[in-house]
């Protein structure tokens, strides 16, 4: 039972309101990521769980207990830093073994649960090195092993993976996720990049300007934002969003014309959506079908190997992505038509709020 | 490798000893030439008002060598570089350790340390001829107080050498902690961070963490101190002028006196090389010291 669970909490530098009272469970076991643009408070939170900030207000519990007035040795989590925050005169071995050694832990259960985690983590040659003669990646599975030897009830990664190259970014992805699921272990995961937020997480905290926009499983926030900055903070390339006009409804779901006069009927119910007020119709970019339609000319081409992404400009001069499915792209220039397919678009009001289809389950 | 070598990068060019050559030339008039004079003058018969009376081989040395009084002031610095050296670092490493922090408190206290350094010898010494005015000075009230009476540090042959190595801790500790101050700003508040969610004790921080962290500057520290109270000289004259019986007397006042007072200049460049060894093998071996610690630990 080691969940952890904020409450109300707050922090402020100075005049400066970094986090806005923030509520937020997650339960034993689980993979959470907070995810957000930079600056969002994403590591101001995390650093308050590990207390290394003190909190301007609320409560943090782990595993039911009150631990935000405890020293950060005392509250049973583990971190691994951004720059690893190895000791640099230590070898990879005494690194490893400080924490052990601080709490009185004997000599020979240190090494079994240092060979353990070292060969869990693929580093038993380097025990015997410093820090400076590692390199990246490497450095990053010693400051895991380090977390892990110390069996925390909480693991906390404030972007770990941001130092490494894009292969190995994606490997250690890999390999964490693993480690979750071996370990059964709780894990918080700060980090702004989308892709490792839907890879690795069970849960996903999307937050903005120190306040948390939407919580759900990767797939719920990617198909079902509930803010428009979460629809345009997830997936690649961001949702495309085109101003809207509400003209009525057919069988109680909302049409909708937008600013080059195409009328979209789409699928969602007229009923949720608020009487009147500015729209905005967001469609990704897979959802866009080249052929019939609408008339608009190519602008860029974008060729990124597995997709083509096209972006193109409506007769209203508003830019449309979309994922060519063919093989040959249209060149710059060229006159085509799209359709957007009404049964994956989306609305937001004027303050952000999403309005989606009803799911299909 | 050979590569490297066509494409510039790495080979020497002559081009670049033009860019050293001005301060080449200052230090070879201002100082390898005086070195090497002194070196020469070591060995010969000089007397200011005699003249050069030619070269005399080791005879100036051997002469230090049996002179009682010489021997005496290289104890005499031996043991005052043994007292302050340690004393500069481990009490500048405390006020560093104190004072690390950004409080308008620690920030006054810096400076008032520090100021110490900018008096001049002889204000200093005058305060602390004060301190130590027997029967009326802060000293003598002080013991007085624990009921010692009529102790005199400046005319005791004990405690005279101590006396003067407080002075100078006193006067000179702002330049040590300074250096400790800066060599703390540099460790990353990262691994304090990854200290403490690691439970690590205020004591293992500083031994384990802080410690490691600044031992080059600890290792800079105690050469720079050796070589500059190897130099007493200022503070041994003014406060006790070398006595009682000699038992202060600095080697940096015994060449003086040989060479201003007596006017032998190659006895005083003789015991100025004797110094010079000292210092160099001193400083060399608490290099040593410290690079081999450095591959140990
Ligand atoms: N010690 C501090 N004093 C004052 N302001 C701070 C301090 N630490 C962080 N902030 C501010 O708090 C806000 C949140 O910072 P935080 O480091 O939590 O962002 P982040 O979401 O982790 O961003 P990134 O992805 O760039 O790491 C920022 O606006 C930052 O300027
Ligand atoms: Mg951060």
């Amino acid at each position: 039972m080691s969940g952890l669970s904020l409450k109300n909490v707050s922090k402020h530098f100075g005049m400066l309101e970094v986090i806005h009272d923030l509520s937020l469970d997650i339960a034993d076991g689980e993979f959470a990521v907070f995810l957000g643009p930079s600056g969002c408070g994403k590591s101001t939170l995390l650093r308050m769980v590990a207390g290394l900030e003190p909190l301007s207000g609320g409560e943090i519990h782990i595993g039911g207990k009150r631990i935000d007035a405890l020293a950060p040795g005392d509250r049973g989590v583990a971190m691994v830093f951004q720059h690893y925050a190895l000791y640099p005169h230590m070898t990879v071995r005494q690194n490893v073994a400080f924490g052990l050694r601080n709490i009185g832990t004997k000599s020979d259960e240190i090494a079994r649960k240092i060979a353990a985690a070292a060969g869990t983590l693929e580093i038993a040659h380097l025990l015997d090195r410093k820090p400076a003669q590692l390199s990246g990646g490497q450095r990053q599975r010693v400051a895991i092993a380090r977390a892990i030897v110390k069996q925390p009830d909480i693991f906390l990664f404030d972007e770990p993976l941001s130092n490494l190259d894009a292969a190995l970014r994606s490997r250690t992805r890999i390999e964490l996720a693993r480690l979750h699921h071996r370990l059964r272990a709780t894990m918080v995961f700060v980090t702004h990049d989308q892709v490792e937020a839907m890879t690795m997480a069970t849960r996903i905290v999307v937050m903005n300007q120190g306040r948390i926009e939407q919580v759900g499983a990767p797939m719920e926030i990617y198909l079902q934002p509930a803010t428009r900055f979460v629809a345009s903070f997830i997936g690649s390339p961001a949702m495309n969003f085109l101003a809207a006009t509400p003209t009525g409804d057919a069988n109680g779901r909302i049409m909708v014309r937008l600013a080059d006069g195409t009328t979209v009927a789409t699928a969602i119910p007229a009923a949720a959506l608020p009487a009147s007020g500015p729209f905005t119709l967001g469609v990704r970019a897979e959802h866009v079908l080249p052929g019939a339609g609408s008339p608009a000319r190519v602008d860029v081409v974008e060729r990124l190997g597995e997709r083509t992404l096209v972006h193109a400009l409506a007769n209203d001069g508003s830019t449309i992505v979309y994922d060519e499915p063919g093989d040959v792209a249209p060149a710059i220039g060229d006159h085509i038509q799209l359709t957007i397919d009404p049964a994956h678009v989306h609305l937001f009001d004027a303050a952000g709020r999403a309005y989606h289809a009803d799911r299909i389950a | 490798m050979s590569g490297a070598a066509s494409s510039g990068i790495g080979r020497p060019s002559w081009a670049n000893l033009l860019f050293v050559l001005p301060y080449m030339l200052v230090l070879a008039v201002l100082l390898i030439a005086p070195v090497g004079l002194g070196m020469w003058l070591s060995f010969q018969d000089y007397d200011m008002l005699g003249g050069w009376a030619g070269g005399v081989g080791f005879e100036n040395f051997t002469n230090l060598l049996n002179d009682r009084i010489f021997l005496g002031t290289v104890r005499n610095t031996v043991i005052f570089v043994v007292l302050t050296t340690p004393a500069f670092i481990v009490i500048g490493l405390f006020l560093a350790l104190s004072l690390n922090d950004r409080t308008r408190r620690s920030s006054a206290l810096r400076s008032i340390f520090f100021g110490a350094s900018v008096l001049s010898v002889t204000i200093v010494t005058l305060v602390w001829r004060l301190v130590y005015l027997p029967d009326r000075g802060l000293l003598a009230d002080t013991l007085a107080i624990v009921g010692l009476h009529g102790l005199d540090p400046v005319v005791s042959e004990t405690y005279a050498l101590p006396a003067i190595a407080v002075v100078t801790v006193w006067w000179i500790i702002g330049l040590p902690m300074t250096l400790f101050l800066a060599a703390l700003q540099q460790i990353p508040a990262e691994i304090y961070e990854a200290a403490a969610l690691d439970r690590t004790s205020r004591w293992r921080t500083l031994l384990f963490i802080t410690l490691p962290s600044i031992r080059r500057t600890v290792v800079m520290v105690a050469v720079l101190e050796i070589i500059l109270q190897f130099q007493l000289f200022g503070q041994a004259l003014l406060i006790t002028g070398g006595g009682p019986n000699n038992r202060s007397r600095p080697m940096v006042q015994f060449i003086y006196e040989a060479g201003f007072r007596d006017l032998q200049l190659g006895f005083a460049a003789a015991a100025s090389q004797i110094l010079f060894a000292l210092m160099l093998l001193a400083a060399l071996a608490q290099m040593w010291l410290g690079r081999r610690q450095d591959g140990a630990s």
